[in-house]
């Protein structure tokens, strides 16, 4: 495969800023975006506004426009742009596009979100199919698990080993929504949503915000925090979903990874920070196996001994993830991979942090994507 | 044909009991969902070809709380079936107790009215539980 395009022009995430994760009630999805974009601005030493070319939204799950919010904000970006589904990666990545090609040199992602009356419910809202009420996007993962343990003889401790790790992540983390401790006793007595995923297996509704700027390489250099540059990314669409042979098993991440990996000749052994976005415990399990962080059908049997949390071979979502500290649909992940490559993570901090890895499990598991930072 | 007079004629088979499902004329590649056009080939020439309807759950889940106000009424189930003639499609299964319902699960269809009032495609077992 060819050269991606930051290889030659380098682009850099150089600010982050997000809110807490909480109910917010009363203050607009604009209001809460607005303060996490001074919060990034702020991060990465951007003082004026007219320095930001570009403006990207994401209108998912009650996101917001970035027309309005340019107008709000009196700026005239040279670009604005949003997308309908962005979890995380997907928006970043355009800014990268629209920087590395030259439209902008630096570019806000922007997401905030407060449905109202919605604090503390599972995620997940999508509708497949009216007459047989195949509803809501867990039940895709719940048919996947069960394809798994039935395929691989794995089990629903797995999942709860995943809950329990976000839930042990998030008591690090100061903006995080759902830190209490959770035990393996407490994950099995959960009652369940849509069988095998328990209540706990789910992300819960938060509303929040999120800001990422990226910029060009070169002026990355000169801003106020260590630049995390975008090595590598994979992108995989699974559109003609169950025709595909083991579509529930996310078999389409197989093919992101291979672009992803072979482009900057990393493997797996090579990622210190994995963030995934976890919408759903299981997504990590199909993950770690169709990445190659453990093999095929084994990630029940990887993360039973700790693999996954802070100081295991690979941590993941050391935040606490979606599950543990809010779900804004993969952007926070962003923002703690910022921080862990930049040494900023506090307690949490994962040792030689060196290089991040992000992965995305979108809507009816057609929308795969991967991407790769690092420092230098 | 348009794709809603094709999608208004797969619903004229269900209420006469029959699964249709659209056999390339060209490939022979059979489609479910409906289609004007042939996803392997992008022929437009394609015939009716009556399905028994008979298959294999591959996986399910059971709706076991309501996670959507319009179907509130649980537990029930979902499943993706992979019919013999080699395709999937995604159904409910009625007439099932729950510690029968598993993968491998042979199935027939059980045309009746679904969640919204209207005929729709859902399976059985093979032999009544």
């Amino acid at each position: 495969m060819s050269r991606q395009i930051w290889q030659q022009n380098p682009v850099a995430i150089v600010g982050v800023g997000a809110t807490p994760q909480a109910a917010h009630v009363g203050v607009s999805a604009y209001q809460l975006s607005v303060a996490s974009l001074k919060l990034a601005m702020q991060d990465a030493g951007i003082e004026h506004k007219n320095q930001i070319h570009g403006v990207l939204t994401s209108r998912q799950l009650g996101g917001i426009d970035p027309i309005e919010l340019s107008r709000t904000l009196g700026m005239n970006p040279r670009v604005t742009g949003d997308l309908d589904y962005s979890t995380g990666g997907f928006t970043t990545q355009y800014a990268a596009m629209l920087i590395a090609t030259g439209f902008c040199d630096v570019v806000a992602c922007v997401y905030g979100r407060n449905v109202e009356n919605s604090f503390g419910k599972l995620c997940g809202v999508a509708t497949y199919d009216l007459d047989t009420g195949f509803v809501n996007a867990n039940a895709v993962f719940a048919m996947g698990w069960q394809r798994h343990m039935q395929k691989y003889g794995t089990n629903e401790k797995a999942l709860g080993h995943i809950a329990i790790a976000a839930h042990k992540h998030a008591a690090l983390n100061p903006l995080a929504a759902w830190p209490q401790p959770l035990t393996m006793d407490d994950y099995l007595a959960d009652e369940f949503a849509v069988w095998p995923l328990r209540n706990h297996d789910i992300a819960r509704i938060t509303a929040g915000a999120v800001t990422i700027i990226l910029a060009r390489g070169d002026m990355a250099k000169d801003m106020a925090k260590k630049p995390v540059y975008l090595q590598s990314v994979g992108r995989q669409q699974a559109a003609r979903m169950y025709e595909n042979d083991e579509h529930l098993l996310c078999w389409g991440m197989k093919d992101c990874a291979k672009q992803a990996y072979t482009n900057i000749g990393l493997q797996p052994q090579d990622i210190d920070v994995l963030c995934i976005s976890d919408a759903c415990t299981a997504a990590v399990l199909h993950t770690l196996e169709n990445y190659g962080f453990c093999g095929e059908g084994e990630s029940g049997d990887f993360v039973k001994d700790g693999a996954i949390e802070l100081g295991g071979a690979i941590p993941v979502n050391p935040h606490g993830g979606q599950i543990g500290e809010g779900y804004l649909v993969g952007w926070l992940h962003h923002v703690e991979l910022v921080r862990q490559l930049r040494g900023e993570a506090g307690s949490r901090q994962i040792a030689n942090a060196n290089v991040a890895q992000y992965c995305a499990t979108g809507r009816q598991r057609l929308d795969f994507l991967t991407s790769i930072y690092s420092t230098h | 044909m348009s794709p809603q007079a094709i999608e208004q004629a797969y619903k004229d088979f269900l209420h006469q009991n029959q699964l249709a499902l659209q056999c390339c004329d060209t490939c022979g590649y059979i489609r479910p969902p409906t289609s004007w056009i042939c996803p392997e080939c992008w022929s437009e020439l394609w015939q009716w070809k009556m399905s028994l309807g008979v298959g294999q759950v591959e996986t399910f889940t059971w709706f076991d709380q309501s996670m959507d106000d319009r179907f509130v009424k649980v537990p029930y189930s979902i499943a993706l079936v992979h019919l013999d003639e080699g395709v999937r499609v995604v159904g409910n299964i009625n007439h099932v107790e729950r510690s029968n319902l598993k993968i491998g699960l042979r199935v027939v269809p059980d045309i009746g009215l679904g969640y919204q009032g209207k005929v729709t495609l859902r399976f059985k077992p093979c032999v009544t539980s």
